[in-house]
């Protein structure tokens, strides 16, 4: 039975050495005895040894059934591993964003906007390594999470609303928090963004600006903190969903103030009169375009509170 | 689409049946291919490549004990109920048909 020799072989080049022998031998017995049935109790033909491989499947599918379900990270630990995950990025973004600003403190040294996003990402790379590491050993040595069984109804807080965040709105939130942070405490220099501008043109915030530096860096730092905390729980709550509302409405008022107080800009250099006025209309663009988010922003806070079309599909309403 | 869904939903409810199918033909010994055999005289075809790694891993978990030996000039591991097994296979059974009888009354009374 030349056809089931090979593809017992086949078999084999899959099987755990400690096995094969065993399960070989077993396969054999099966597949020759369904060959002769086929034949009817005669020597099988070529044809007939086929069918009762085809039947049987590929080489590496059948050995493949021996084995234990393997994973890297297998479904009971995988959702802890996903939450690991999400706080380490964002502790790991805050250290990052904290060293960045310390450095600029000690040093006066800042970087650049994409020196920050490539430090920070090598960053998010080593602690999702490292993490994955972690998690793919547990899963190998078969850990198992105690936490899961002693976990009791009573270790939840009731609120009356919760509503599941949106992850693309909260990471495009907290990359835009962070780098406002720092451009605004100078460790992040956007200077070179003008090509050929070094030295003959320089374009820098007005004196109006000036009394906004506290009240800024307080507004967007606990929009930082209370963005990574939602994004860490998962779930708006009443409290936060507050919190998000009267930050937002900080903002705008902000926005407003700034965009009462013109010039915007202290532009100094070889630019003529019409070229300072579109830069100033540009900068009056962006605070309304980001006052326009903010906007949106406590309206869909609202609604969530609210429990409206924003919550509907992923809200619990509790009693 | 719905094909896929189907034949997901009857894999997962014939995967603990054919668990105790087989427990419940190894009250006699088989090996391999005659429990198939066997299997498939009662209506259940099973795969060679899921019946055979299962009966395995039965056996790793104690309920069933095997032994080779030379029949028909071939060697073959004949598989039979360990104790556990038997034991295993009693309890097993009362759940079944438990589970048969809610499912069933469940049915009706939704037709």
């Amino acid at each position: 039975m030349l056809w089931i020799k090979s593809y017992l072989s086949e078999v084999g080049r899959y099987l755990p050495p400690s096995q094969r022998e065993d399960i070989l031998t077993e396969l054999e017995t099966s597949l020759s005895e369904q060959a002769q049935d086929l034949a009817n109790g005669q020597a099988p033909t070529d044809k007939q040894q086929q069918q009762v491989i085809d039947r049987m499947g590929h080489p590496m599918k059948v050995a493949s059934g021996y084995d234990k379900p393997r994973y890297l990270i297998g479904p009971e630990l995988f959702p802890t591993y996903l939450q690991v995950l999400k706080i380490a990025f964002v502790v790991v973004a805050l250290i990052q964003c904290a060293i960045q600003l310390s450095f600029f403190v000690l040093t006066g040294w800042s970087t650049s906007f994409f020196g920050l996003f490539k430090g920070l990402l090598d960053t998010l790379l080593w602690a999702s390594v490292v993490v994955t590491i972690i998690f793919f050993t547990a899963e190998y040595f078969g850990e198992r999470l105690n936490f899961y069984d002693s976990w009791r109804a009573s270790s939840l807080k009731p609120h009356r609303t919760s509503s599941a965040i949106s992850y693309s709105d909260m990471i495009t939130n907290l990359v835009s928090e962070g780098v406002f942070l720092l451009w605004w405490n100078s460790a992040l220099s956007v200077q070179n963004w003008i090509p050929g501008a070094d030295g003959v043109l320089t374009v820098a915030l007005s004196d109006t600006w000036a009394p906004l530096f506290w009240p800024l860096n307080l507004l967007f730092g606990a929009w930082f903190l209370l963005h990574a905390g939602v994004f860490i729980r998962g779930l708006w709550h009443n409290a936060t969903l507050w919190l998000e509302i009267g930050l937002g409405l900080a903002g705008l008022a902000i926005a407003a103030w700034l965009l009462l107080q013109p010039p915007l800009l202290q532009i100094s250099g070889a630019l003529s009169e019409h070229a300072t006025i579109h830069l100033e209309r540009i900068v009056f663009t962006v605070i309304v375009v980001v006052a326009g988010f903010i906007a949106w922003d406590v309206y869909v806070a609202a609604k969530r509170l609210r429990g409206g079309r924003y919550a509907e599909d992923s809200a619990i309403a509790l009693p | 689409m719905e094909r896929d869904v189907h034949e997901k939903l009857q894999l997962e409810i014939r995967r603990g049946a054919i668990v105790l199918a087989v427990l419940g033909q190894l009250r006699k010994e088989h090996y391999g291919y005659s429990l198939r055999r066997a299997l498939a005289e009662h209506g259940i075809h099973v795969e060679e490549g899921t019946l055979y790694p299962l009966v395995r891993r039965l056996e790793t978990q104690g309920l069933l004990t095997s032994e080779w030996r030379e029949d028909a000039k071939r060697k073959k591991r004949f598989y039979a109920l360990s104790a556990l097994g038997q034991e295993t296979l009693s309890k097993l059974t009362e759940e079944w048909l438990q589970l048969n009888h809610c499912i069933e009354s469940l049915l009706k009374e939704n037709v």
